[in-house]
C-alpha cells in the first residue's frame, strides 16, 4: 500500500486514514487561502476610502506624537527631580482627551495641536488645598527651569507649555480621589475656585469601549480575543475617525464663531454614544447624527451628560439658548449636506459636497492620495474589475488589468 | 538570428471567443454580431461614486477594437480646450498603436473593457483635478492619435 502510494506522490504513511485526513487538510487549507484571498479584493476610491483619507490627513502624525510624549516626560521629570518643592506629590502625567483617544484634529490655518493631559498630583484633598495655589505651585517650578521659562502661559485652570511650530501641552492639574471609582481625580472648575469631579482615564476606557466594531464584538461573543488597541492610521477604528470628520466639520461649519461651537468632549460624547457598531464611517456618521437629532428634546435643550459621571453637564453652556439653537441649527444643516453626500453620483460632485464639509485643501489631498495609491497597485498588476464592473484591488481569482498606456494629445 | 519563418504573427482570436469572454466576464454587455464585426454595448460605472456611461465597443476581426462613450456625453474642462487621450473621431486611447500593447490574440474582455473602466476613472479625476493622473504617453506627428 505505501508503495502505490508512494507513486501517486502522496507522502508515505502508514495507513489509508491518515491519508484521507491528510488530504482534508490540504482541502481545508486551500479553502482557508481562498477565503483570505477574497476578504483582500477592496473596491477604490469608494465614500468611505476618502472618508479615511480625510481623517488620516487630520490626525495628529506619529512622529509629532512620539514627540508629544518625549515632551511630556521630560516635563514630568523636571516636576519630579531633586529639588523640586513638588516632588513629594510624585508627579505623574498622562494623555486626556483626543491625544488619549486618537480623535486628533489638526486646528484650521497655521495653529498647532493642542494637546491635553493630566498633571496627577498625590496630594490629599483638605480644606485648604486651592487650586490656584496648585496651579502657581506647577507654573513656579516649571519657570524655574530656563527652557520652560518662556514657553509657559498660565490659562484659567490649566497650563500651557508652548513648542512653538510643534504643539501646545495643555496640562490640567489634579489631585486623587480615593473614594471614586478608578482613575477617579478632582480637577480645578472653570474659575479654578474650587474642585470638581473628573475621570479622563474612565471616559477614555468608556470611549475605547464604544468603538467596538459588529465584528469584534462577534470575536468577543465567540470567546476570542479582540484586535489590540490601534495604533496605526490603518487600524483607527471608524468610530474614531467619525468623531475627528465630526469635530473638522463643527471647525468649519463654525468658523469665525469659536463661542457659538459646539465643544469637543460634548461631540466625542454624543458620538459614542450614538454609534451603532458600523463598519462604514459614512453610515457611523449618518446614524450619530440622526440619533442626536431624535434625541433633541420637544422643550427645553438636549443635557449631555458624562457616561462616568451622570452628574455632570458636559453641555452646560448649552444654558444659553443663543449656543443651543446655533447647535440644533448645525445639526440640521449637517444632516442635510450628509443626506446630499450619500446620494451625489459623479466624482465632481462628491468632491465638491466633501468640500463644502470638511474644506477644500485636505478633500484634494486625499483624493490624490487615494488616486496615487490606485495607480501603484496599477503598476504592481493588483488591480482588477470586481463583480460590479467596479475598480478593486487583489482580484481574485487573479485577472489583472493588463498593462497599457493612455495614447493621444496633451489636453 | 531570427528567420521569416522563426517570426510568428499572433494568431487572431476567433470571434466566438470573444463574444464568449464578454459573455462571461462582462454579462451587462449586449452584443450584436455579423460576419466578422461585433458591436457590444454596455454600462461602465469606474468606481462605486462615479457616473455610470454607455459605451460601444466596435471590433473587426483583426482590426484595433473602437471604444465610443455614448452617454453621458464627454465634456472638456473649458470649452475649446480637449480632452486628454481621446481620438480625433471621439474613441478612447486606451493603449500604444501598433500592437505593442494590444494584438489580435488578446481577449476584449480581458483588456479594453478593464482599460475603458481605467480610462472612465482617470477622466472623473481629470474632470476634478486637472490632472491626468493615469500617465500615458502622447504621439509624434503622423502616429494617427490627434486631436
Amino acid at each position: 500500500m505505501s508503495e502505490i502510494i508512494g507513486h501517486l506522490g502522496i507522502e508515505k504513511v502508514t495507513h489509508a486514514s491518515c491519508v484521507l485526513s491528510d488530504r482534508a487538510d490540504r482541502v481545508s487549507a486551500r479553502h482557508a487561502k481562498r477565503k483570505k484571498m477574497t476578504a483582500l479584493e477592496t473596491p477604490v476610491l469608494t465614500l468611505d476610502t476618502l472618508l479615511r483619507r480625510i481623517a488620516a490627513d487630520l490626525r495628529l502624525p506619529d512622529p509629532l506624537r512620539a514627540l508629544a510624549e518625549q515632551r511630556y516626560s521630560s516635563v514630568a521629570a523636571w516636576l519630579l527631580a531633586e529639588g523640586s518643592p513638588l516632588a513629594t506629590a510624585r508627579p505623574n502625567i498622562y494623555p486626556q482627551g483626543s491625544l488619549r483617544i486618537g480623535t486628533t484634529v489638526r486646528p484650521r490655518g497655521c495653529n498647532e495641536f493642542d494637546l491635553d493631559l493630566v498633571l496627577e498630583l498625590q496630594v490629599p484633598l483638605v480644606d485648604n488645598t486651592n487650586p490656584l495655589k496648585l496651579l502657581d505651585a506647577v507654573a513656579r517650578r516649571l519657570r524655574d527651569h530656563d527652557t520652560y521659562r518662556p514657553m509657559v502661559e498660565r490659562k484659567n485652570r490649566c497650563i500651557r507649555i508652548n513648542y512653538s511650530g510643534e504643539f501646545h501641552l495643555d496640562i490640567l492639574p489634579g489631585v486623587p480621589n480615593p473614594g471614586g471609582p478608578p482613575g477617579a481625580i478632582y480637577v480645578p472648575d472653570c474659575q479654578a475656585r474650587a474642585w470638581k469631579d473628573s475621570n479622563p482615564k474612565g471616559y477614555a476606557a468608556w470611549f475605547d469601549d464604544r468603538t467596538i466594531t459588529e465584528e469584534q464584538h462577534k470575536l468577543m461573543l465567540a470567546g476570542l480575543e479582540p484586535l489590540p488597541a490601534a495604533t496605526s492610521v490603518a487600524e483607527t477604528p471608524p468610530l474614531t475617525r467619525a468623531v475627528q470628520l465630526i469635530k473638522r466639520w463643527r471647525d468649519v461649519a463654525y468658523d469665525g464663531q469659536p463661542d457659538l461651537a459646539p465643544i469637543s468632549i460634548v461631540l466625542t460624547t454624543l458620538s459614542g454614544l450614538y454609534y451603532g457598531r458600523e463598519t462604514s464611517e459614512s453610515a457611523a456618521i449618518a446614524n450619530i447624527v440622526e440619533r442626536t437629532r431624535n434625541a433633541l428634546p420637544m422643550t427645553g435643550r438636549l443635557v449631555v451628560v458624562n457616561p462616568t459621571n451622570p452628574l455632570e453637564d458636559l453641555s452646560e453652556r448649552w444654558a444659553d439658548p443663543k449656543v443651543y439653537s446655533a447647535f440644533v441649527k448645525g445639526l440640521n444643516d449637517l444632516q442635510t449636506r450628509w443626506a446630499h453626500l450619500a446620494s451625489a453620483q459623479g466624482l465632481e460632485n462628491v468632491v465638491s459636497a466633501l468640500e463644502e464639509l470638511f474644506g477644500e485643501d485636505v478633500v484634494r489631498r486625499a483624493l490624490r492620495d487615494e488616486v496615487g495609491h490606485i495607480e501603484n497597485e496599477r503598476s504592481h498588476r493588483a488591480l482588477g474589475i470586481g463583480v460590479g464592473g467596479h475598480l478593486i484591488t487583489n482580484p481574485t481569482p487573479h485577472r489583472p488589468v493588463p498593462k497599457n498606456t493612455f495614447y493621444g494629445d496633451a489636453p | 538570428m531570427a528567420t521569416l519563418r522563426e517570426i510568428q504573427l499572433p494568431q487572431a482570436a476567433p470571434l466566438h471567443k470573444q463574444l464568449l469572454a464578454m459573455e462571461r466576464h462582462h454579462p451587462g454587455f449586449s452584443a450584436t454580431w455579423y460576419c466578422d464585426e461585433v458591436v457590444w454595448t454596455g454600462l461602465i460605472q469606474p468606481t462605486e461614486r462615479a457616473h455610470t456611461y454607455k459605451v460601444r465597443v466596435t471590433y473587426r476581426l483583426g482590426r484595433s477594437p473602437v471604444v465610443d462613450v455614448l452617454e453621458p456625453e464627454l465634456k472638456p474642462r473649458e470649452p475649446g480646450k480637449p480632452i486628454p487621450h481621446l481620438y480625433k473621431g471621439g474613441h478612447l486611447c486606451l493603449f500604444l498603436p501598433f500592437g505593442f500593447e494590444w494584438d489580435a490574440s488578446k481577449l476584449v474582455a480581458d483588456t479594453i473593457v478593464p482599460w475603458a473602466t481605467l480610462w472612465l476613472h482617470h477622466y472623473e479625476v481629470w474632470r476634478v483635478t486637472g490632472e491626468w493622473l493615469g500617465g500615458g504617453q502622447h504621439p509624434r506627428v503622423g502616429d494617427g492619435c490627434t486631436q
